[in-house]
């Protein structure tokens, strides 16, 4: 390689380690922001602002949905397996929304811990399989989602 | 065997060798093109079984995942060819570089909006600024903008020089896309394929996505020298050897 | 002959948008190809035209 060659070349590595860096660096700082959505947990941890919007996410709690018989509202409750929230919500809810599924609702805490969402969106996992290998796995007990 | 490479390397360099290189090889990828998106098409339509959860609507992700790996592999593959234009300053190299960018673009839209059209009924939104989604709406403005400032330059070599820069600076938003989903808490789910490790797909359902993934690459292949054959063509058009090449094509 | 699927219309949807950019993004450079090889084409032919009529206009000069 040619000496000139070199040079380029160690310029373009100082580059782009350089911006790597301060991308690093400027992506640490805002870590808080980059969440899409905090878990019950966090709630928990550091309670927010009653009057303060936030999108709160987790798997909804088998057994916990309760919905109104001659309205939309409905009720449930996001769990992250170790705090729990309360959630109530009026509308139309996506048609993954099931129990035991990841869900994102955004909307606020009221004083008694109640989180009023005014959207909810379901979270898909990542896990991919026909409806004959999901009923044998339940059938087996395996959980979803620990398919090797 | 280096040797020989290199050689092959430094022939790839000269327009005219080059051109007739990609005039040989576009028919043979977009034949292989052809072939494994039949297989993957109908396997992806036909055979595999409808989801536990998502039913049909999980199809989308035939298109949709070969999609997004192609628009970061092309993004991979122009910053490599940058480092090469600028290091050693080979012009086929440059010229493919910032053709690279509009077939990423191409990538990247249909990633973007087949992603939208799966979110639609399985999330309830379409759209949401989480790290995934954003990050990838980055990379299409990254190469917009590639594209963009090469254009800018009348010089082309100037340009090429300047975009590739640009290239290299956006490389920083890849691991950025790929790790979004495990650093930051995000509406998209995590890796479904990993390399090393488990993939939480059922076998029955990977044909199509491995058929799909492969001719799409071929497909990258394809549109990349066609476009960087019509660049030499336009750019060399007072040369002597598209003169000659012309002159072949009159008699 | 065509599949019956649960959320069709997305389905079809997305397919069809995908193979709209990729037939625009296949087919554009193609027809640029041909477009250029056809305008270099005129381009030699009427310079060589040009350069005869250069040639034949010298030769008479010199008659």
């Amino acid at each position: 390689m040619t000496p000139r060659r070199r040079k380029r070349l160690t310029m373009i590595v100082v580059l782009v380690v350089g911006i790597g860096t301060a991308a690093a660096i400027a992506i640490s700082a805002l870590q808080e922001n980059m969440l899409y959505f905090i878990a019950p947990s966090d709630v928990q941890a550091q309670p927010l602002p009653a009057d303060r919007n936030f999108r709160l996410g987790g798997l909804v709690e088998a057994g916990s949905i309760e919905r109104d018989a001659d309205s939309l509202h409905v009720q449930f409750v996001v769990t992250d397996g170790v705090h729990q929230v309360p959630v109530t919500y009026a509308g139309i809810l996506p048609d993954l929304f099931r129990e035991g599924q990841g869900v994102i609702a955004q909307g606020r805490l009221d004083e008694s811990g109640v989180f009023h969402a005014r959207e909810v969106l379901a979270r898909h996992d990542e896990t991919y399989m026909p409806p004959e290998v999901a009923a044998a796995l339940e059938r087996s007990g395996a959980p979803h989602g620990v398919v090797e | 065997m280096w040797k020989r490479l290199k050689l092959a390397f430094h022939k790839l360099g000269s327009p005219p060798i080059f051109y007739r290189f990609a005039q040989t090889l576009i028919p043979w990828l977009w034949s292989l093109t052809g072939v494994g998106l039949a297989v993957g098409l109908y396997q992806a339509l036909y055979v595999v079984p409808p989801d536990y959860q998502q039913g049909d609507s999980y199809r989308i992700l035939y298109v949709h995942v070969p999609a997004a790996w192609q628009a970061m592999a092309t993004y991979l593959i122009m910053a490599i060819l940058a480092i090469i234009a600028l290091v050693w300053r080979i012009r086929t190299a440059e010229i493919m570089a910032m053709v690279a960018a509009p077939i990423g673009a191409g990538f990247t839209l249909i990633c973007l909006v087949t992603g939208a059209i799966w979110g639609e009924p399985m999330w309830g939104t379409w759209w949401a600024w989480d790290a995934r989604l954003t990050s990838m709406l980055i990379l299409l403005f990254i190469y917009l903008g590639i594209m963009g400032l090469y254009a800018a330059f009348d010089d082309h070599r100037q340009g090429a020089k300047m975009a590739s820069v640009l290239v290299l600076v956006g490389v920083v938003n890849i691991p950025i896309i790929h790790f979004s989903v495990d650093w930051w808490t995000t509406l998209h789910q995590g890796s479904t394929i990993n390399l090393f490790g488990p993939s939480s797909m059922d076998p029955t359902m990977l044909p199509p996505l491995i058929w799909m993934t492969v001719a799409v690459k071929f497909m990258f292949a394809a549109m990349l020298l066609q476009r960087a054959r019509n660049e030499l063509l336009a750019q060399d058009q007072r040369k002597q050897w598209t003169k000659r090449l012309i002159g072949d094509l009159i008699e | 002959m065509i599949p019956e699927f649960s959320y069709a219309n997305y389905v079809w949807s997305s397919y069809a948008i995908a193979m709209a950019v990729v037939l625009w993004q296949a087919l554009g450079p193609m027809f640029k190809h041909r477009r250029l090889l056809w305008q270099l084409r005129e381009d030699q032919l009427l310079e060589a035209d040009q350069g005869n009529t250069a040639k034949s206009n010298h030769t008479r000069e010199h008659a």
